[in-house]
């Protein structure tokens, strides 16, 4: 179903769901940062700058409880935390690298083991892609098989229109009921031209032969040259669309307290560290080497998808400037 | 360090104060290296953008209140003609009078909004001269010492020790709040904490190497008015 939307009816639009009650989330400035989180009003809502973190806080907060306990005496009391709370959700603004993200962390949340979390607000949300007019120094969505107006996870794609507005294209079942739910909002497509899309600078990788070499290269001189001045911190990871590691902790007095799931980052130096004082991967060369061989070979061979989405956040962020799509580049000339 | 030999380092005012914190901290040896001072007039506060020019707009805060164009006391500092100094808006002291003219439940509506949005990375403490403890207080868990999750406790816990435990050490190199990839002003903290050390005990971060800073030593003659 393809439909066309001013911005103002757009944003119209927004608050009758507010209005309704509805759980809207989207880029919104908060203390000066562009997040995605739920907005007050349409009027919160960013449209020209990325997310300093990704999207799949939406989906995947940064910390969630999981439990909570009491304990009176000798009897102990568990409080379960029931998924079936989370509120219907729409999500909007989501560009191409953050929405293409999405399918990639149902494989690992619905693999061995069901993330109820996860699955559920994945269940209740109708996610509206926004396409890319503008990219920066560290885009390349481009290297790694996409493009800024891929509607890879969206359920409605918008893409803007020379002289405002926005064309509106659905993607599933739920971009369609989304459309002709608010048909009233939208009018049929008349013709207008889409902006120009923005063009990432890197050239397309070729992931199969940087997989292949990652095959053979567990051990390779080239990981100290590549990640000695990685300070280990978990920055790359937090601000990543498709990193997903997670840790889980009590916290609380004997009395009473919460099981809290909240995220980890293979970067940093406790993160395989043993009960027992040994850690496998006691520098951190071998910590990166890590990050790069679970993006691009260890999710490829499980779930045959790469765990890049080319946002440039990781880029962007890096205190020592590890620039992931330099080294895939490296990587891919050897 | 290297077998033999001392260990090159460029330094700019403020990596050569943080070097001198940690000669006072017995981390570092003089003698261990040699150094080599560069004239600096500024830095970008920004990396993103590396072809950008040095202006009142591209510069890092923290070089708005910079007055020691010139490291003193390094092994070699080329000779050159001493960078123009441009008296700029000294940003921190105009956060800090707009921060102090505020009541304190609105200074701490403002600092709870900033901590919210941190996502406990530590970029800051991984990055930050000083932090070097072998072991965090916030990595401990038994007993865990700090909530490790980043929620408005545990995030709250972390900055305040953070700006604590900096209390007259920090050198001012603004490193913690470059690289905060959620843009958490941590120096603005930091000149907070040592503005006080300055009026309360008169001790800033500087060039020459102290044994003690005065948060770890205690002298009977200290001002103990604040005791009531």
């Amino acid at each position: 179903m393809q439909k066309q939307i001013s911005e103002a009816n757009l944003r119209l639009l927004l608050d009758s769901l507010l209005f309704k009650g509805q759980r809207v989330v989207g880029p919104r400035r908060t203390a000066g940062t562009v997040l995605y989180e739920p907005l007050a009003a349409a009027a919160d809502l960013v449209m020209d700058e990325l997310p300093r973190r990704s999207v799949k806080e939406a989906f995947f907060p940064v910390c969630e409880d999981l439990l909570e306990y009491r304990k009176q005496g000798q009897q102990i009391s568990l409080d379960n935390i029931t998924p079936d709370r989370f509120p219907e959700t729409v999500l909007i603004g989501v560009r191409p690298c953050d929405a293409a993200a999405i399918p990639v962390l149902d494989a690992v949340f619905s693999w061995d083991y069901q993330d109820q979390f996860f699955l559920e607000r994945r269940k209740k949300t109708t996610i509206i892609g926004l396409a890319c007019t503008i990219a920066d120094d560290a885009c390349f969505c481009s290297a790694v098989g996409l493009a800024p107006n891929d509607p890879k996870g969206a359920d409605v794609m918008l893409t803007p229109l020379q002289g405002g507005g926005f064309l509106a294209v659905s993607q599933s079942e739920k971009g369609v009921t989304f459309l002709s739910t608010w048909q009233d909002r939208f009018t049929e497509p008349d013709g207008t031209a889409t902006q120009p899309l923005a063009t990432p600078e890197p050239k397309p990788l070729d992931l199969k032969k940087i997989k292949a070499w990652l095959d053979g290269h567990f051990e390779d001189a080239a990981w100290d040259s590549i990640a000695t001045r990685c300070v280990g911190c978990g920055a790359c990871a937090f601000v990543c669309p498709a990193c997903h590691c997670f840790d889980i902790i009590d916290e609380g007095t004997e009395k009473a307290g919460k099981r809290r799931k909240f995220w980890d980052a293979c970067g940093f130096s406790k993160f395989t560290n043993h009960a027992s004082g040994h850690n496998p991967r006691d520098l951190q060369p071998k910590r990166y080497r890590n990050r790069i061989m679970h993006k691009f070979k260890y999710y490829d061979d499980k779930f045959g998808q790469t765990l890049c989405t080319g946002c440039g956040r990781c880029i962007r962020v890096c205190p020592v400037g590890i620039d992931i799509a330099g080294v895939l580049e490296e990587i891919e000339k050897k | 360090m290297p077998k033999s030999g001392r260990v090159g380092i460029v330094v700019k005012s403020c990596d050569l104060k943080a070097l001198v914190g940690l000669m006072g901290e017995s981390q570092l040896k003089r003698e261990q290296i040699y150094l080599i001072g560069i004239p600096c007039s500024g830095v970008l506060a920004s990396v993103m953008q590396p072809n950008q020019h040095l202006t009142t707009a591209s510069i890092a805060a923290k070089c708005t209140e910079c007055t020691e164009l010139i490291p003193p006391g390094c092994d070699f500092t080329p000779t050159v003609e001493p960078p123009a100094i441009s008296v700029l808006e000294q940003r921190y002291a105009a956060e800090i009078a707009r921060l102090e003219a505020m009541t304190p439940a609105e200074r701490w509506e403002y600092w709870k909004e900033q901590f919210s949005k941190c996502i406990k990375c530590y970029a800051c403490r991984q990055v930050c001269p000083f932090c070097f403890c072998e072991q965090c207080l916030c990595d401990r868990n038994r007993p865990q010492m700090v909530e490790q999750t980043p929620r408005p406790a545990g995030n709250t816990a972390w900055h305040l020790m953070r700006a604590m435990h900096l209390a007259g050490r920090c050198a001012g190199c603004a490193e913690c709040e470059r690289v905060c990839p959620m843009d958490i002003p941590l120096n603005l903290l930091n000149r907070k904490m040592a503005k006080e050390l300055k009026e309360l005990f008169g001790s800033e971060a500087g060039f020459t190497v102290q044994d003690k800073g005065p948060l770890n030593s205690y002298d009977e003659h200290d001002d103990q008015s604040f005791i009531r």
